[in-house]
């Protein structure tokens, strides 16, 4: 389905896997390169793109990230810096951070990945590995032995 | 609560390379043994190994880094983590000294006999130290470091069992890694310290901050024992040293 706004601006509509629907300018939507590939095939004309892997909650946040990367030029880069410092500040915590990031890499959003993933390794900057393995529900899956071994190698890092 | 229940590859890649901290990064090949497996892996991108093309380096930090480092010579000023591995370096790069303010970590790997490249290395931020030659490789001087004042750890393995090597030249260097904490040094290096009686006894220790002497080993060198004037030349500069190994 495509609509057409006052300013001439082609419009996509956007469901989620939670069946929301968004309706966003068509430059906004191909700041994701995957759903640029996807309205070139022309799979935008029938009805709204379906995004099996992003909640509404997600989409929401990655929408009001493609839209600000949308209408800023280059001159705004200052500007844009602290938006986005902004924006994952607002994300709040790493489980957010791991969905947005997730939905990024689905999305193919280039910035918006970088942008979260360097929120997240200064977030785990100092942390021990147990503390990383309970922020991500992460098994540990080596042996005692094994354990002490990569210990031992990198005994400096420990202490 | 959506607790994940597992981090895709996808993303565990895209969060390693933006890590900072040297420490953060050894630590963390301690969490799962996909990130082990993803941190050892994907360090070698950082490496320079002759055996290494350009096209097994995929992820885009690391590229661009990389990038620099083939187009500049080693002129990326932000260069933070440098492995130069079984380089004959003059073959690639003609760079005499190795000058990084922002360089964390640095190895050094020297498996082939050629001129020997680095003559100094300059980097105030530098973390991790690995300096590593084949006992096939004689190498005729140790690089001039300067004062490292952040350094942390030191590996050094390179000296030829039988080669000739100029004991100040080793001293020098030991001198320049005076504020390692951890240390681990290689029997044979330990041997050509110890081998000139009356040298290192008239030389003060090196180490004041030294916490864990760590004794490497070396294929087909017997070595159990650390001469006293060794151990006292190592140790005696630290109160809170212990020897590992």
């Amino acid at each position: 389905m495509s609509i057409t706004t006052e300013n001439n601006e082609k419009m996509i509509t956007l469901m989620s896997s939670d069946g929301e629907e968004f309706v966003v300018e068509e430059a906004v939507a191909a700041q994701s390169q995957t759903i640029k590939h996807l309205i070139e095939d022309g799979c935008s004309t029938e009805g709204s793109i379906p995004l099996p892997n992003v909640t509404g909650r997600v989409l929401s946040e990655v929408i009001q990230y493609c839209k600000k990367h949308s209408s800023s030029d280059d001159k705004e880069e200052k500007e844009l810096e602290a938006w986005d410092a902004e924006f994952v500040k607002a994300a709040d915590d790493h489980v957010a951070l791991t969905d947005l990031m997730m939905a990024a890499n689905f999305l193919d959003i280039k910035g918006l990945l970088d942008l979260v993933a360097q929120t997240l390794a200064n977030m785990i900057t100092g942390k021990s590995p147990e503390e990383v393995r309970r922020m991500w529900n992460i098994k540990n899956d080596f042996t005692p032995e094994e354990a002490e071994k990569v210990r031992k190698e990198n005994q400096w890092a420990f202490e | 609560m959506d607790r994940l229940s597992s981090l895709p590859d996808d993303i565990v890649l895209h969060i390693l390379p933006f890590l900072d901290e040297t420490k953060s990064f050894v630590r963390f090949s301690a969490v799962s043994k996909q990130w082990k497996a993803h941190l050892s892996s994907r360090s070698r991108d950082f490496f320079f190994d002759e055996s290494l093309s350009p096209s097994h380096i995929l992820s885009n930090p690391w590229k661009a880094r990389f990038n620099g480092i083939l187009r500049n010579g080693l002129a990326c000023p932000s260069l933070k983590t440098l492995s130069l591995n079984r380089c004959s370096l003059g073959n690639i790069f003609s760079f005499p000294t190795v000058t990084r303010p922002k360089l964390v970590r640095l190895s050094v790997e020297y498996k082939r006999p050629s001129k020997w490249g680095i003559t100094k290395i300059s980097a105030p931020g530098l973390e991790y130290f690995s300096f590593v030659v084949d006992h096939s490789v004689e190498i005729e001087y140790f690089p001039a470091v300067d004062d490292f004042p952040s350094l942390q750890c030191a590996v050094i393995d390179a000296a030829h069992p039988t080669g000739r090597f100029d004991l100040i030249e080793i001293i020098k260097f030991l001198r320049g890694l005076h504020n390692a904490e951890y240390l681990s040094l290689s029997p044979t290096l330990i041997q050509a310290l110890s081998m000139v009686p009356g040298i290192i006894e008239r030389q003060p220790s090196p180490f004041a901050r030294l916490k864990t002497l760590t004794l490497l080993e070396n294929p087909g060198v017997d070595f159990l024992h650390i001469p006293d004037n060794a151990l006292v030349y190592l140790l005696g500069g630290s109160t809170s040293a212990k020897r590992k190994g």
